[in-house]
C-alpha cells in the first residue's frame, strides 16, 4: 500500500548513516558496473615497464606485479566481488529464512527433519566442500555465489526458527488463524515481517562473509581465475608485499571494508524502517 | 506512624518529563488502613516504590518527605534506608509468580530478613519462619521450609510474600495490588488473612489497588489518585456514599452491581487515561469530565478540605456531591451526570 | 422452535503430559472434560470460572483454534469437526473471536485498515472496490474514526486497540462471537465503555455471544444465561437472574460471596465459603471435582461425579451438578 511505502521511506530517511551508506553503495556499484567506461586501462593490460609503481598521476592507485593499473582492477574486481557478496547473501538468507520459518511454524516431524538437515549441513567442513564444488563448476561469479550461498544458510535458519517459534504463540497469529488465513498467508504476512530483525542482520553479515570466502577460494587457486580480478584475489596476491607495497593491499582492502560497513549501516536503517513503532534516532 | 508530604517522582525520558507522582501527601496512623486507588498511569505504584526508595532509573524522587516514625526515609543514606526496609516498613508486591526468587528455598528467603534485621541465629530464624508460615495459613509449615516457590500455588505464594513482609513485624505494610493476579475466591482468603493479621499485630496498612469494590470493606480511609495526584480522599463510608470528585463518582457509577436491578446501560467515563508526558493545562481530568467548565481547563485545582476528614481537588465538587446522593445504583441519585462533550474520543 | 445457533455436546480437551526425552505420555490435563450447552441466536451466554476452570480452552475449542479431544460442536447445524481444512477456513467467516490482550492480539506491522480488511479479503465479503469504505464504516461503528485506518496499533491506547480487535472480528460478518475475557486487561474506567459497545453491537447486528469472563458483575450485565465452570466441568447453568439470585451449586455460592461489593457496609464475609486451593488440573479429585473444597461434601460426593440436572422447585432453565442440590436449595 502506498501509505505503508511512504512511512517506510520516511523512517529510512531519518537514519542519516543508512542513507549515506545507501548512497555510497549505489555510487560504488554503479562505478564498478561502468568499469569498461570508467577504467583508464584494460584490466589485463600488462605493462612490464611500470611494475609495482606507487600511486601517481598516471596510475591513481598504482600498479601491481605485472604493471596492471590497480584502479582499473579495483573497478573490475568490484563487479565480481559485489555480485558474489550480494547474490550469495540473498540466496543464503532466503534459503535460511525458508527453512527456518517452515521448521518453526509447522513444528513436529517437519521441524525435526529440517533441523537435522541443518545440523548435517553445519557439520560439513566448509572449505573442503567448497574446494570440491568449486573444482566441478565453472569458476565464474554466479556459480561461485550459488555455492557460497548454499553453504551459509544454516545460521539464518536457526535464528529464524527461534523467532518463528516464539511468534507462533502470539495472540495476533492466533487471531490470524481465527479469521481464516491459510498457513502460507500467516507466514508471509504475519510471522516473517515480525522476524525481520535477525533476517536483516544475517543478510548484512553474509555479504561480508561471502566476499571473504571468495578470497579464500582465490587463494587456493579456485574460484575466479586470473586474469579476472576480484577484490579477494587481489588481496591474496598482495599478501607478501604488504609492508613494502601497501597500496596493493590498502585499496582492495578498503573497498571490501567500505562495502561491508555500508551494508551493515544500511541493514540497521532497514531494520528500523520496517518497524512502524521504532522511535530510535540513529 | 507514616507521614508523606508532597512526594513527587518524575521520569526523565526522551519524550519529556513524566511526572508519575506530582505532589501527594497523606498520613497513616498506627492500626489504620488507607486504600490508595487509581488506574494505570495514576502513579499509585510508583508512589509506593518511592516510599521505599525503590524507584528504578530513569525515575527519580524529585521532592517530598516520607516520615516514618518521625524520621525522613528519603533523606537517609542508602544503607540506613536498607535497614529500615523490611524492618519498619515492608512491601508486598503484585505478582507472586515473579516476586519470589525461584532458585532459593522459601525457608532461605524467609530467614534472610530475620537474620539481617533482627540478628537472629540460624535455628532461631528457622523457628520463627515456621511460626510465620503457620500464621499465614500454609498447611504443614514444618516440612515446607525447604520447598521452592514453584512448589506452591499463586495464593500460597502470596501468603509467603506476606509472611516475608511481616517477618520483622514492621510498623507499616505496603501492599501493591497483592490480589490482582489471584482468583476471586483466593482473593477473599488473602483479604481475610490481612485483616486478621492487622487486628492482631496493630500494623498500619497502605493498600494500593485499582479495585474500588475491594477496598470498600477493607480500609478505613480511601485516597483516589489520577494523573499523579490525589484528587479526593475521605473516610471510606463517606467516599462511597457521597463521592465529590467526578472521577470517583464516575468509577463508582460504572460498576454494575452483582445484585439488584440490571441497569439498562452502564455508565462509563468517556475518553482514555491521560498521557502523563503531555498533560493539558488545568485539571487533568477535564477532557473526560462532564462537569468541566472553562476555569477547569485553565487552573489545576488543589486539594481543598470539604470536611475535617476529607478533601477533594475539584472546582465543581459541590455539584458533584449534589448529583450523587447515594451509593452506586442505590436510590438517592437525584440527577444523572452530564455527559462529556465532543464524543467519546479526542 | 428453531434450532440453536451453537450446540456444544460433551466437549473434551485433554492435554497430554509427557515426561522424559522420548516424550512418554504419563497422563493428561483434562482441561475441558465433558461440557455441553446451547446458545440460541441473538442471545448471550456468559461462561464464568476461575483460573484452571477451562473456560478459555472451551472458547478456543469451539472456534477450533485448538483441536478438541472429543465431543461435538455444531454451528447453525453444521458439525465443525466434520469439515475439511478448507471448509473449516471458510466456516470461520461466521464465527470470530475477541481476544483478551489488546496489545498482543494486533500485528504491530500492519495498519489498522489492513487488519480489518483482511477477513473481508479472505472471505470475499463485498466488492473489492468498496472494502475500504466498509472498513471505514466498521471503525466508526466501534467508536473510532475512519482516518485511523492508516495508523499502526502502537499509536492507540488499550481501550482503542480492543475496539480495533472488535472491528476485525466483525469484518467478515460473523453470527457468533466468542469474547475471551475482552475487558480483563483494560482499565476500570474503560471497561464499561467496551461493555456498552458490545451490548450496542449485539442489538444492532443481531450477534450471538459466548462471553467468557471472571468478572461476575460484568457477566451479569451483558448475558442472558450464565454457565459456571470448575476444573473442566459445568457445575451450574441457568438464566442470569436465577443463577445470581438463587445459586444452587456450592461453588457458585462461594464465587458470588467472594465478589467484592463497592459498599463499605458489606465487606467480604469473615467466614470462608470455600476451603483451600483449587486442585492440580492434572490430578483432579475423584467423584465430584469440587468435593475437596466443598463445605457440604459427603461420602457419595467422593465416589461419584454428579451430572448436570434440573432441580425440583427451582427455575425451569436452571441445571446444577450437585448430589445435594435439592436439600441445599432450601437453605
Amino acid at each position: 500500500m502506498s501509505e505503508r511505502g511512504a512511512g517506510f521511506g520516511a523512517r529510512l530517511a531519518r537514519h542519516r548513516l543508512a542513507v549515506v551508506s545507501l548512497g555510497v553503495l549505489i555510487v560504488l556499484a554503479a562505478a564498478c558496473a561502468a568499469a569498461p567506461l570508467l577504467a583508464p586501462y584494460p584490466f589485463d593490460a600488462i605493462d612490464l615497464a611500470h611494475i609495482r609503481q606507487p600511486p601517481s598521476l598516471h596510475h591513481l592507485m598504482g600498479t601491481d606485479d605485472l604493471g596492471r593499473d590497480l584502479l582499473t582492477r579495483v573497478l573490475y574486481g568490484g563487479r565480481v566481488s559485489i555480485l558474489i557478496g550480494v547474490l550469495a547473501a540473498l540466496l543464503g538468507t532466503g534459503l535460511g529464512s525458508l527453512v527456518g520459518s517452515l521448521a518453526g511454524y509447522f513444528g513436529g516431524r517437519l521441524d525435526n527433519a529440517l533441523m537435522r538437515l541443518t545440523d548435517v549441513a553445519y557439520s560439513i567442513p566448509t572449505l573442503p566442500l567448497l574446494i570440491v564444488l568449486a573444482s566441478y563448476t565453472r569458476a565464474t561469479a554466479v556459480p561461485m555465489a550459488l555455492i557460497i550461498g548454499l553453504l551459509s544458510w544454516m545460521a539464518t535458519a536457526r535464528v529464524v526458527r527461534g523467532e518463528v517459534l516464539a511468534l507462533r504463540e502470539t495472540a495476533f497469529v492466533e487471531a490470524a488463524r481465527g479469521i481464516g488465513a491459510t498457513h502460507g498467508r500467516i507466514i508471509v504476512r504475519h510471522v516473517l515481517p515480525n522476524s525481520v530483525g535477525p533476517i536483516v542482520v544475517g543478510a548484512t553479515l553474509a555479504v561480508g562473509n561471502a566476499i571473504i570466502i571468495e578470497s579464500s577460494l582465490s587463494f587456493l587457486g579456485l574460484g575466479v581465475q586470473p586474469p579476472t580480478p576480484t577484490w579477494g584475489n587481489m588481496l591474496m596476491d598482495a599478501q607478501s608485499t604488504m609492508a613494502t607495497k601497501p597500496w596493493l593491499t590498502v585499496f582492495p582492502g578498503a573497498a571490501i571494508l567500505i562495502v561491508v560497513l555500508a551494508v551493515n549501516f544500511l541493514g540497521d536503517g532497514l531494520q528500523d524502517a520496517m518497524d512502524p513503532s521504532a522511535r530510535r534516532e540513529p | 506512624m507514616l507521614e508523606v508530604r508532597d512526594l513527587a517522582t518524575a521520569f526523565h525520558t526522551r519524550r519529556g518529563v513524566v511526572r508519575a507522582v506530582d505532589g501527594i501527601s497523606y498520613t497513616l496512623r498506627r492500626g489504620e488502613s488507607l486504600g490508595l486507588v487509581g488506574e494505570s498511569g495514576s502513579g499509585k505504584s510508583v508512589s509506593a516504590l518511592s516510599l521505599l526508595g525503590l524507584v528504578p532509573p530513569p525515575g527519580r524522587v524529585e521532592r517530598g518527605r516520607v516520615l516514618l516514625r518521625g524520621r525522613d526515609v528519603l533523606a537517609m543514606s542508602a544503607r540506613a534506608r536498607r535497614a529500615v526496609r523490611g524492618r519498619d516498613i515492608a512491601m508486598v508486591f503484585q505478582d507472586p509468580m515473579t516476586s519470589l526468587n525461584p532458585v532459593l528455598t522459601i525457608g532461605r528467603q524467609l530467614t534472610e530478613g530475620l537474620r539481617r534485621h533482627l540478628g537472629m541465629d540460624a535455628a532461631g530464624a528457622r523457628r520463627r519462619a515456621q511460626e510465620l508460615l503457620d500464621m499465614v495459613g500454609i498447611p504443614g509449615a514444618h516440612g515446607r521450609l525447604d520447598d521452592y516457590p514453584h512448589h506452591f500455588s499463586g495464593g500460597q505464594r502470596q501468603r509467603i510474600m506476606i509472611a516475608m513482609a511481616l517477618a520483622c513485624e514492621p510498623a507499616v505494610l505496603v501492599a501493591d495490588e497483592p490480589t490482582t493476579a489471584l482468583d476471586v475466591t483466593i482473593q477473599a482468603q488473602i483479604v481475610r488473612l490481612v485483616k486478621e493479621l492487622q487486628a492482631r499485630l496493630g500494623m498500619a496498612i497502605l493498600w494500593i489497588t485499582h479495585d474500588l469494590a475491594l477496598v470498600a470493606g477493607l480500609v478505613d480511609r480511601v485516597a483516589v489518585m489520577y494523573a499523579g495526584r490525589i484528587v479526593e480522599h475521605a473516610r471510606v463510608r463517606e467516599l462511597y456514599a457521597r463521592p465529590r470528585h467526578p472521577y470517583t463518582a464516575g468509577l463508582l457509577r460504572s460498576m454494575p452491581a452483582a445484585s439488584g436491578p440490571r441497569p439498562r446501560r452502564l455508565h462509563s467515563i468517556a475518553g482514555q487515561p491521560p498521557d502523563l508526558a503531555a498533560l493539558p493545562p488545568g485539571c487533568p481530568f477535564a477532557p473526560r469530565c462532564g462537569y468541566a467548565a472553562e476555569e477547569c481547563r485553565r487552573t489545576r485545582p488543589e486539594l481543598t478540605p470539604t470536611s475535617p476528614d476529607a478533601a477533594v481537588a475539584c472546582l465543581r465538587w459541590r455539584e458533584v456531591a449534589d448529583d450523587v446522593g447515594g451509593a452506586a445504583g442505590a436510590p438517592g441519585v437525584r440527577r444523572p451526570p452530564p455527559t462529556a462533550g465532543g464524543g467519546e474520543f479526542p | 422452535m428453531t434450532a440453536p445457533l451453537l450446540e456444544v455436546s460433551d466437549l473434551r480437551v485433554h492435554f497430554p503430559v509427557t515426561r522424559g526425552a522420548w516424550r512418554r505420555s504419563v497422563g493428561a490435563v483434562r482441561a475441558v472434560d465433558g461440557v455441553s450447552f446451547e446458545i440460541r441466536a441473538g442471545r448471550t451466554l456468559g461462561l464464568v470460572g476461575e483460573s484452571g476452570s477451562g473456560k478459555s480452552t472451551t472458547g478456543r475449542a469451539i472456534l477450533r483454534l485448538l483441536r478438541p479431544t472429543g465431543g461435538r460442536v455444531r454451528l447453525a447445524g453444521t458439525d465443525l469437526g466434520a469439515l475439511s481444512a478448507a471448509e473449516l477456513r471458510r466456516a470461520r467467516q461466521h464465527m470470530q473471536m475477541i481476544f483478551q490482550d489488546p496489545y498482543a492480539s494486533l500485528n504491530p506491522r500492519l495498519t489498522v485498515g489492513a487488519m480489518i480488511r483482511e477477513p473481508m479479503d479472505l472471505h470475499g465479503v463485498g466488492e473489492r472496490a468498496e472494502r475500504p469504505r466498509r472498513v471505514a464504516e466498521l471503525l466508526e461503528r466501534v467508536g473510532l474514526r475512519a482516518e485511523h485506518a492508516r495508523r499502526h496499533p502502537h499509536e492507540f491506547s488499550g481501550g482503542q486497540r480492543q475496539r480495533i480487535g472488535i472491528a476485525r472480528a466483525l469484518a467478515s460478518g460473523p453470527r457468533l462471537i466468542v469474547a475471551d475475557e475482552p475487558i480483563s486487561s483494560l482499565d476500570v474506567s474503560i471497561q464499561a465503555q467496551i461493555v456498552n459497545l458490545l451490548a450496542d453491537l449485539k442489538e444492532a447486528l443481531g450477534l450471538t455471544y459466548l462471553f467468557i469472563a471472571h468478572d461476575l458483575s460484568m457477566v451479569r450485565y451483558l448475558s442472558d444465561r450464565v454457565a459456571v465452570m470448575y476444573l473442566g466441568r459445568l457445575v451450574e447453568i441457568g438464566d442470569v437472574g436465577d443463577v445470581f439470585e438463587r445459586p444452587l451449586h456450592p461453588y457458585t455460592r462461594a464465587l458470588l460471596a467472594s465478589v467484592p461489593v463497592p459498599d463499605p457496609d458489606r465487606p467480604i464475609p469473615p467466614e470462608a465459603p470455600v476451603r483451600g486451593e483449587p486442585p492440580d488440573p492434572a490430578e483432579p479429585p475423584a467423584g465430584c471435582r469440587f468435593h475437596t473444597r466443598c463445605p457440604f461434601a459427603e461420602e457419595r460426593c467422593r465416589i461419584r461425579a454428579p451430572e448436570l440436572a434440573a432441580v425440583e422447585g427451582a427455575a425451569p432453565g436452571q441445571a446444577v451438578a450437585c448430589h445435594r442440590a435439592e436439600e441445599l436449595r432450601a437453605c
